[in-house]
């Protein structure tokens, strides 16, 4: 057995493998992984063989028993996404990916099949440095992006279409199972970056593929959408969001094709070196739906409506 | 039957608009031009059709949509228990 110490957000875990899983440790949690910690760790995990597969156990318990590494390293990610989310105390944490360009977060949020993750591993690619995966911790005093950099986890055709176009130079993609497809890149921001531009991905093979600038007021019940459940009080989380949306510039990317991606991400890279971005500013032409002057000419909707009660952790929503 | 605001609600700048925050709900409610108009009047009691006049005083617009929207906007501010309806 090999013991290694995690180091997450707010998070400090152990994690002990059977010496014939410590390369795909390595592999999964090679940004995370620190010689040695200051901290004693919160949680400790421990991966145990057994006659019928491998054990899974936090702090002694057994979370589950697996018949293959690759499944019990999928779900102990998962655990670890849980642990982090509730220790997330006065951050917001949000179903997105992050990257860091130009010394700029990025956050990319959006539910499951909306291109969030492809988004995330195109901007990679494209010479974005590596900050989160599937969770994104964001303090919103700043706002700041802290560093989760988890494998990447997409689907095997999408990587397959992508790899038949592009060489994939930035990171480790591999294809465990005939549905999946992981990507390790080989560099992760190791520092908390300012928050400044949030995308909102939207794939859609019959859309015209454009860029959308969005409103605060406009994104809010949508991000609320994105973030998970919260560990202090509901308002605080409200609060949060209401000061991350009016200090960031909010983006939706219509794309209906790989090659649309890529070129509206060079477009959105491009313009934001540019022009670099300040805090919102409601500019005219910015809102072309909205109402101006006098007129009644607004959103379809009145008044957009969020609640939390009944909200489920987004990543329980994944198929 | 006069209407007007519920104390329930904190209020929230959010860009160039408002949220209503209601803690029993845990909701948030992002309001446009028009709700926001509406509920801020409403701070003291007024009628449908004094509403209504009144929105037509500030907004340019055809009369049975402003009454169509007037309509929505009251039911989903009762139906959230933002405003109360009084004899």
């Amino acid at each position: 057995m090999k013991t290694f110490f995690l180091s997450f957000p707010r998070l400090p875990v152990s994690l002990a493998v059977p010496d014939e899983m410590v390369p795909d440790v390595q592999s999964a949690f090679r940004h995370s992984i620190r010689p040695e910690t200051d901290a004693l760790p919160l949680h400790e995990y421990a991966i145990q063989p057994a006659s019928h597969g491998l054990i899974l156990r936090n702090n002694g318990q057994a979370e589950g028993t697996f018949s293959s590494p690759m499944d019990a390293l999928i779900h102990l990610e998962e655990s670890i996404e849980v642990l982090l989310i509730n220790a997330m105390n006065g951050w917001a944490a949000f179903h997105a990916g992050a990257v860091e360009i130009d010394g700029a977060g990025w956050l990319i949020a959006g539910h499951p099949d909306t291109g969030k993750t492809t988004t995330t591993f195109n901007l990679i690619e494209m010479g974005g440095l590596f900050l989160c995966e599937e969770v994104s911790p964001v303090d919103p005093d700043g706002p700041l992006i802290h560093p989760y950099p988890q494998v990447l986890s997409m689907s095997r055709s999408y990587a397959e279409a992508y790899r038949s176009i592009h060489p994939v130079r930035e990171g480790d993609l591999t294809l465990p199972t005939p549905h999946l497809a992981r990507y390790a890149p080989h560099q992760a921001g190791s520092v908390p970056a300012r928050l400044k531009v949030i995308l909102l991905p939207v794939y859609d093979p019959a859309c015209a593929a454009g860029i959308e600038t969005v409103s605060p007021e406009s994104a809010l019940t949508e991000l609320l959408g994105y973030a998970f459940p919260p560990s202090r009080g509901d308002e605080h989380l409200f609060d949060a969001v209401i000061r991350i949306c009016e200090k960031t510039r909010i983006f939706r990317l219509r794309a209906n094709s790989l090659g649309a991606t890529r070129r509206l991400l060079k477009d959105l890279m491009r313009a934001n070196a540019d022009n670099p971005i300040p805090p919102w500013r409601d500019s005219p032409g910015d809102h072309p739906n909205e109402t101006t002057e006098k007129g009644l000419t607004g959103p379809a909707e009145h008044a957009k409506h969020f609640s939390l009660k009944n909200k489920r952790c987004p990543s329980l929503c994944a198929p | 039957m006069h209407y007007r605001q519920t104390g329930q609600v904190k209020i929230k700048k959010i860009g160039n608009s408002i949220a209503l925050y209601v803690d029993s709900q845990k909701g948030i409610h992002v309001l446009n031009d028009t709700a926001r108009f509406i509920w801020e009047v409403l701070e003291e009691p007024f009628t449908a059709d004094e509403l209504l006049y009144m929105l037509s005083q500030a907004f340019d617009g055809d009369r049975a949509t402003m009454k169509a929207d007037l309509d929505e906007i009251i039911d989903r501010f009762l139906r959230y228990d933002l405003i109360r309806a009084e004899a």
